[in-house]
């Protein structure tokens, strides 16, 4: 079963051409599918998180999925800070980074689409104000949101 | 409010697919914000709510000596 629908597709694929800018990578963590069940290395929603975001990046031609295994390719599984699976990392211009774990279904659909269009854009919704005062941050801020998915 | 500093990350955490981590950031209701681990509320902030908690811990006045940290 597709993942996402083929109107839903359409409209992303305009919304895509509308507004994307820069290219954006989303580097996506997984575990390669063994005939053993290894205790601890399980990952239930991996393979529907491929397949979503191979639907997804398929969409748009600025859009790029890297899939890495979380426990074999190590040096990239540090390089971006994953500490767990399914993980997605979107980035643009090599730098900035916005991190997803889970499968990104329902609502968190929507949150991840907003991720990576605000990448492509670098242009923040945040107020002017706002900006300015983040940009006196002078210490390592780790910001976690946990979410459900309905 | 990551891509306007280095310094901050931030994730999206699924709390079903994690229940280990929702135990232990203790998550009753979501949306969950937990910032450095030690600021923490459950909802949406306005902005400048959540810009007040995030200066919280992510600034410090500039100390004269040593700790350049």
């Amino acid at each position: 079963m597709a993942l996402i629908s083929e109107q839903d597709k359409a409209d992303l694929k305009r919304r895509f051409r509308k507004e994307l800018k820069k290219d954006v990578t989303i580097n996506f963590f997984t575990t390669t599918p063994s005939p053993l069940t290894l205790p601890g290395r399980d990952c239930p929603t991996c393979p529907q998180t491929q397949e979503l975001l191979e639907d997804l990046t398929s969409l748009s031609p600025k859009l790029h999925l890297e899939r890495y295994d979380f426990f074999s390719q190590t040096k990239e599984r540090d390089d971006y800070g994953v500490e767990r699976i399914p993980a997605i990392v979107m980035e643009a211009d090599g730098s900035s980074r916005l991190k997803y774990y889970g499968i990104p279904a329902g609502y968190e659909f929507a949150t991840l689409l907003e991720g990576i269009i605000t990448l492509s854009r670098s242009v923040s919704p945040l107020a002017l104000e706002t900006r300015k005062k983040l940009r006196k941050v002078n210490q390592p801020v780790h910001i976690q949101v946990f979410v459900t998915p309905s | 409010m990551a891509l306007e500093n280095k310094l901050i990350s931030a994730d999206v955490v699924e709390v079903q697919e994690f229940p280990n981590l929702a135990r232990l950031y203790n998550v009753s209701g979501v949306p969950k914000t937990v910032i450095n681990d030690v600021v923490q509320f459950v909802g949406s902030l306005p902005e400048d709510q959540f810009l007040e908690k995030l200066m919280q811990v992510g600034y410090r006045e500039p100390e004269p000596a040593e700790d350049g940290a």
